[in-house]
């Protein structure tokens, strides 16, 4: 419901892009030049020694990281959106009983479990990891889509219906941007647990951001795990700014807002 | 009558996508021998492995099939956990007969594992169960003596040479050493959370300052990856420990078990007090303000209207930190600490997969187990009035 109280006044505005561009201008010096890492670490830690990785840098690390993630999270929401989308319609409503029962299944593994899993099925190297991550991201834009789908309002369908939609009018014009809000909210979940689980990777050969923290970890040079940390932190947050940017815009569509505020309050 | 024509239209489709699966099933590697624990594999697959046991293999896909034709509903129901209890026997016993063929000259270090069609298999066969609107106790039964079949096979040796249960019996009371301290380490930082954390949600309740410094700083919390966040806490907790060495006598110390108790229990912390402040707010008012019109005062309002009603939340909130916190404590390994993290890090390095696959199953099975215990003990403290209005 908080969703539809913003209004677009310039405030608002303001205050959604000037952190997000502040936070991205940040990271975009960070990764870039070493002498920023150095400096800012080793005013952090004045007793280590070494503030970068041996072998790579962070540059490359964070563009590793963030193509593995981006790959998972663009692959789950297609599939996720598309089996959700399957499952509730008439033909494929037998098995939502299957998908919901799976998810929550599936819920119970831990992250790193899923990763360190597809190394006796799958082997080492990036596609075992990207494949793991797919898997495990699927399950919360597939629910979330499940979800949304259900809660679109019967008279709304109805309403399609009588206007004489044909399938796929009454998918996209009456059901998804209803269903929208909670599918984003699971694209997001999916962007974040993907961020952090990316960096997991690293000890099945995924070259991202946990290969910094890693060998952090094994040197006992925190140095060198918060420096991938920072990374990560940051595209974390920079990721929540603009999937609320996207949902805010579009639940701040004229018509479109009223007629659910109207629906929602209805409902009550 | 047409409700009865549905279902058994429902039931088609997913007998039809699990008889596909089978099929697939088929088509990869069932098993896979080695010479020893860490050199190549030989990969079998099912069309190579004699009559016999293809036969064996076809038995669970066959009786569903059959099941899906029977009018009968409860004659097919009947059929289905038939199938349901051969789909899971059945790959057993191949494995452990075609598997001792295989590895019979191959020499003393030889060991089998399952592969990638069998594991298809086994999925297939949980499709079986997960299409059941709910599990019956027939299908429990069927199941469980399954199980006992399978221990039994186990106990006359027909597993004796399956790779994971070779590794568990090289590790012997290792195995047993790391188990406990997965459950010590899991424990010590879920009790540490929770003595932190119910009373952080309590005041944040009561008090809206105490909830505007809270639920920021868990948000931070909760974006840092698991992992770092066992790696920041080394040179933080080295400093302390060289500044105070009492502390040291403690054990804590920069790497170890310490720092990965302390991490754990502050990603815990995030579930339980998430949990706590919901369950407390999300109480209905009405309910206070018939216990004040009562002439309740606000200890006896606290002892007999929202803590019953809290319980159950609070409960939750300490299953779902359970459950995430035995996972976690896997990634106390990579800072020098116990547990069965230990043998999945170890069989990564040395790439062996059994050693890895070992680990894993056994945190898993630790996982599903507290799981479902934690759920047996919600459904006691659940108070009759709620479970009244769930139904």
């Amino acid at each position: 419901m908080r969703l539809y109280k913003r209004s677009a006044s310039p405030n608002h505005v303001i205050r959604r892009w000037i952190p997000l561009i502040l936070i991205t201008a940040g990271l975009v010096l960070y990764i870039t030049s070493s002498a920023l890492q150095t400096t800012i670490l080793s005013f952090l830690f004045p007793g280590e020694t070494q503030f970068t990785h041996s072998r790579k840098t962070i540059l490359q690390m964070t563009g590793a990281h963030i193509t593995l993630t981006i790959a998972a999270t663009v692959l789950s929401s297609v599939f996720g959106i598309f089996i959700g989308i399957l499952v509730t319609r008439k033909a494929g409503r037998e098995f939502q009983q299957l998908v919901l029962k799976l998810n929550a299944f599936i819920q119970t593994f831990p992250p790193s479990a899923v990763i360190i899993l597809a190394f006796p099925v799958l082997g080492f190297g990036w596609k075992p990891a990207l494949l793991a991550l797919f898997l495990y991201s699927l399950f919360p834009v597939l629910g979330n889509t499940v979800v949304g789908f259900n809660s679109v309002s019967p008279a709304a369908i109805d309403a399609a219906k009588g206007m004489g939609m044909t399938w796929f009018q009454q998918l996209h014009i009456a059901e998804l941007p209803q269903a929208f809000p909670m599918i984003i909210t699971g694209i997001r979940h999916s962007y974040i647990l993907n961020l952090g689980t990316a960096a997991i990777a690293a000890v099945i050969g995924g070259e991202g951001l946990g290969t910094i923290i890693i060998s952090g970890l094994t040197l006992r040079n925190s140095a060198l795990v918060l420096s991938g940390t920072i990374v990560i932190s940051m595209l974390a947050f920079i990721g929540e700014q603009l999937f609320a940017l996207l949902s805010w815009k579009q639940t701040s569509h004229g018509d479109r807002t009223e007629k659910q505020a109207n629906m929602s309050k209805k409902e009550k | 009558m047409n409700r009865n024509i549905l279902q058994r239209r429902a039931l088609d489709k997913q007998v039809a996508f699990a008889l596909f699966l089978f099929l697939v099933s088929f088509t990869l590697p069932f098993l896979q021998s080695r010479e020893n624990r860490i050199s190549e594999e030989f990969t079998v697959s099912a069309f190579s492995l004699g009559i016999g046991p293809i036969l064996l293999l076809l038995l669970a896909p066959l009786v569903i099939l059959t099941s899906a034709f029977i009018p009968n509903r409860k004659r097919a129901a009947l059929l289905s956990t038939v199938a349901a209890a051969f789909g899971i026997f059945s790959p057993l016993l191949v494995l452990s007969i075609v598997g001792n063929a295989l590895v019979a000259d191959l020499g003393a270090f030889a060991r089998y594992s399952p592969a990638s069609g069998m594991y298809v298999y086994l999925a297939a066969v949980s499709i079986l169960y997960l299409m059941k609107q709910k599990a019956q106790s027939r299908d429990k039964v069927a199941l469980f003596l399954v199980m006992l079949l399978a221990i039994g096979m186990g106990f006359i040796g027909m597993f004796d040479r399956l790779g994971i249960l070779l590794e568990a019996r090289n590790l012997g009371t290792r195995l047993w050493r790391e188990i406990l301290a997965h459950v010590r380490i899991t424990g010590v930082s879920l009790l540490i959370s929770m003595v932190i954390g119910i009373p952080i949600a309590f005041l944040a309740f009561i008090n809206k300052a105490v909830r505007r410094v809270v639920f920021p700083i868990l948000n931070v919390l909760q974006t840092i990856p698991g992992i770092a966040l066992f790696g920041l806490l080394i040179a933080p907790l080295a400093a302390l420990s060289m500044a105070f060495p009492v502390l040291r006598e403690w054990g804590i110390q920069g790497i170890g078990n310490a720092p990965a108790i302390i991490a754990l229990s502050m990603y815990a912390l995030y579930p339980i007090i998430r949990y706590t402040y919901t369950s407390l707010s999300g109480i209905d008012e009405q309910v206070v303000l018939a216990a004040k019109g009562m002439g309740m005062n606000s200890t006896q309002i606290w002892k007999i209207v929202r803590l019953p009603l809290a319980t159950v939340g609070i409960l939750h909130g300490i299953r779902v930190a359970l459950v995430q916190t035995l996972g976690n404590a896997t990634l106390a390994k990579l800072i020098g600490g116990d547990g069965l993290g230990v043998l999945v890090f170890e069989g990564l390095g040395q790439a062996s997969v059994d050693m890895v696959l070992l680990g894993m199953l056994l945190i898993i099975a630790l996982t599903v187990i507290s799981d479902r215990l934690f759920q047996f003990l919600i459904n006691v403290f659940t108070p009759a009035s709620l479970i009244r209005e769930e139904r």
